[in-house]
């Protein structure tokens, strides 16, 4: 991680991520329309507007990041948002709606339009509708049927109809006309971008592996927010070429990497430093994670959905089950085998997130049949992503010691 | 939870194949329709706290009553059912038609589990709509796949018939329990028992207790109140609720008054009764595309029945209850209405004791 301060990328990152943001922040000074939106909702279609997007989730992240999830999360529990919803809903509620907003990361520009996505999480939609309450403004649903299966056509026709009916509602309050050739740039770039980012994943497939699953937790960023961008093009081709370079100089995060993990939920943003630091202690190296794999598949694949610029409606409908929690256990297990064999993997370490139950309630079975089929040592490890109260550090390792040792062990054996 | 468990395999002695439900507001009719039994596998209380079987498969931070459908499908229903039904509703049941096949065939058991994903933009319009034609013919013709057996529309007409008696008659003794001529406890207990009973047998249920006299011991003085939530008050909260003088006159509870309080026209078309049936449902936040009507829904049923308090009676972990409260509990009291938030599980017991304190504050508030 802290390497990558040093980097190209990791400078040019910051940079980028600051930019976008004054940027966002003057145009709506500017009276420009400013739309909130779910993660997986298709900022791509989005670019067919002259709008200022933000991010919420991404928002929350980056403020765990920097320390800052505590003091959030505290002033939404005293508004009377319990503790047991997910922590990235209680930072941006906290952060939007408690006394003061905080000046270290300041709130993002006041929507006029909230555009929530069931895709990750039904939650996402309950956290929006709280805004729709609170601000007086209105929040449109997609609604995207959950993957018990590879996606179906009446499946993929659904989404698109409500892609073209939430282009008629931002065409009628933002008065603009829907531009399509700039969606068209926008998915061009974005299928760029994810294939700079795959190259960039692969470098975790070598022994000793080019990139710790730290290094992806957050490049992965810009994804988020700034998809459909020629910038974001950019930096994923920097930092994939730069992390390449380093390869072939022989430069690796972890040289003496002497286990190699897959990492099951989202980053435990509030824990990056020091748990890379404490992993390389113990020459673990966290080589691939489900959660930054996924950008751009299909549901159940670990590879990147082709797309042939024709109709970019249609292929963002289609990737609209790409996070690894908008599918199911049999499609999850699958990817998860793809995994651990295409990144040697010697042991997997299943972080049980109480604020996702999406990610989470399944892992129990999950573990069990990974176990059980391919013989690979497991471990559950209790973690919140974004609320650093509900994690424990010595816990937590006591039990990836001990799936270090199982995986000596088998070893040996 | 054995009770439970009972009445499901009590309903095994019929030729008709026994379908579990989940979460609350499934296509009973179609079921019916078709010669299956359904029943809605909700609620069920675990007074003994055994979830050893769930506790295999759920973490313990999920709500209790998915921690409670899992236990009873892996443990006491792992013979009984032929077959399971789930449609979307929140992130804890999402994975759950899933882990529950894999249980079963961990156990050697194999039966049929149909999903069905319920629209969250409008049902009963244009493209929601659509797909929900959609996804009920495709329901139907697994149905038919699986058990042998056909749909038609006439059988269809006469069970939305049945299901549409049905609910008049509850609504009937929901009156009669508004209006303390039935104790509401025992209404709640009527609730309960109508999810394993076949819609038949909920009728004569129904129409015994209508013709029944009840006389309710709670006083006339006491203040009226109205109980919100996923899943009814228990039978020990019930009994503080009396103890400190406070008498529930309405419900917003999701078994109860939401599944109950709209009736749609019977109809031979499923399509057109299912999207009759969720776009015009008492909102619930279970059902997303109802969201911005739930509140003035809420109001209007506390201006209704004059009631001087509010109970939010949350289950733990329920996400999709919780992030609406601090909003409702700002309107309600912006309303001049006292405002009480408990959190229980089903079957806790416990907290009984703690809620005690509160539940008898609220109520010398409502006094006063
Ligand atoms: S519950 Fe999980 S998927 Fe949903 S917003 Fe929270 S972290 Fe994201
Ligand atoms: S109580 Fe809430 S969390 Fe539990 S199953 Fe019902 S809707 Fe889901």
């Amino acid at each position: 991680m802290s390497k990558f301060q040093k980097t190209r990328a990791g400078i040019n990152l910051s940079k980028m991520m600051k930019a976008n943001y004054m940027q966002q922040a003057e145009d709506v000074k500017q009276g420009k329309f400013a739309v909130w939106v779910g993660i997986i909702v298709p900022i791509e279609i989005l670019r067919g507007f002259d709008i200022v997007i933000g991010v919420p989730e991404n928002y929350s992240a980056m403020s765990s990041a920097k320390g800052l999830s505590r003091e959030q999360c505290e002033k939404a529990e005293a508004m009377g948002y319990s503790m047991d919803l997910c922590s990235y809903a209680r930072i941006d509620i906290g952060n939007n709606l408690g006394p003061e907003p905080d000046t270290a990361i300041p709130p993002l520009p006041k929507p006029d339009l909230l555009i929530s996505n069931n895709s990750n999480c039904t939650l996402l939609l309950k956290w929006f509708d709280v805004y729709r309450h609170e601000y007086n403004i209105p929040h449109y649903i997609l609604d995207i049927p959950f993957g018990y299966e590879a996606q179906k056509k009446q499946d993929t026709q659904y989404i698109c109809d409500q892609f073209h009916d939430m282009i008629a509602t931002l065409e009628s309050m933002t008065g603009q006309k829907f531009n399509i050739s700039k969606v068209e740039e926008a998915m061009d770039n974005s299928y760029e971008a994810l294939k700079h980012w795959k190259r960039f994943l692969r470098a975790g497939e070598s022994k000793p592996a080019g990139i710790t699953a730290f290094d992806s937790f957050v490049q992965m960023a810009p994804y988020i927010n700034m998809r459909g961008t020629k910038d974001l093009v950019d930096h994923f081709k920097i930092l994939a070429d730069e992390t390449e370079e380093r390869q072939r100089s022989g430069i690796f995060p972890m040289p003496d990497e002497s286990f190699r993990l897959l990492w099951d939920n989202i980053a435990p943003w509030h824990q990056l430093r020091k748990m890379s630091a404490r992993l390389a202690g113990l020459k673990a190296n966290i080589v691939c994670g489900t959660y930054t794999n996924c950008l751009g598949n299909s549901e159940g694949s670990a590879d990147i959905y082709p797309y042939n610029g024709s109709s970019p409606i249609e292929f963002l409908a289609r990737i609209q089950n790409f996070p690894i929690c908008a599918y199911g256990l049999d499609l999850r297990y699958k990817v998860l085998k793809e995994l651990i064999e295409r990144y040697q993997i010697d042991g997997v370490v299943f972080a049980s997130n109480r604020s996702c139950k999406v990610y989470s309630i399944m892992q129990m079975d999950q573990e069990r049949k990974l176990r059980d089929e391919l013989g690979i040592p497991c471990v559950s490890i209790d973690v919140d992503h974004a609320d650093v109260r509900k994690y424990n550090d010595a816990n937590a390792f006591v039990r990836i010691e001990a799936l270090l040792e199982n995986i000596e062990a088998s070893r040996k054996n | 939870m054995e009770d439970f468990a009972a009445e499901i395999k009590g309903l095994k002695n019929s030729t008709k194949k026994v379908i579990g439900c989940f979460p609350l507001y499934p296509p009973l009719e179609l079921f019916h329709s078709m010669g299956l039994t359904p029943v809605v596998l909700w609620g069920m209380p675990d007074p003994e706290g055994q979830l050893a079987e769930s506790d295999q498969h759920v973490q313990n931070y999920a709500c209790s009553v998915g921690r409670n459908i899992t236990q009873l499908v892996l443990s006491d229903l792992s013979d009984t059912l032929d077959g399971l039904f789930m449609y979307n509703a929140c992130d804890t049941l999402r994975n759950l038609p899933e882990i529950l096949t894999w249980g079963l065939e961990e156990k050697g058991k194999a039966i049929p589990v149909f999903k069905m994903h319920l629209p969250a933009s409008n049902p009963g319009d244009g493209f929601g709509r659509d797909y929900l034609d959609k996804r009920i013919s495709m329901l139907i013709q697994e149905l038919e796949m699986a058990y042998d057996v056909t749909f038609s529309e006439k059988p269809f007409l006469e069970s939305t018939e049945l299901y549409r008696k049905m609910r008049l008659l509850t609504r009937e003794l929901e009156k009669k329990a508004q209006k303390a001529q039935i104790p509401f406890d025992l209404f709640i207990n009527i609730t309960q028992e109508q999810h394993t009973a076949s819609v038949e047998d909920q009728i004569r249920l129904l129409e015994h207790h209508l013709n029944e006299q009840y006389s309710s011991d709670v006083p006339d003085s006491a203040s009226p109140v109205m109980v919100s939530g996923i899943t009814p008050p228990s039978p020990e909260l019930l009994k503080l609720f009396s103890g400190a003088g406070l008498r529930i006159v309405v419900d917003d509870i999701a078994a109860m008054h939401r599944s109950n309080a709209y009736i749609p026209e019977a109809s031979g078309s499923p399509g057109d009764y299912y999207s009759d049936f969720f776009q015009n449902h008492f909102p619930c936040t279970t059902l997303l595309h109802q969201q911005h009507s739930r509140f003035d829904v809420i109001m209007k049923l506390i201006e209704e029945t004059s009631v001087r308090g509010f109970i939010f009676i949350g289950t733990k972990f329920c996400e999709h209850e919780y992030f609406e409260i601090p909003s409702l509990e700002r309107a309600i009291k912006e309303k001049g209405i006292h405002f009480l938030a408990l959190e229980t599980s089903v079957g806790d017991t416990d907290n009984i004791n703690a809620m005690r304190t509160r539940i008898e504050a609220f109520s010398e508030l409502l006094a006063n």
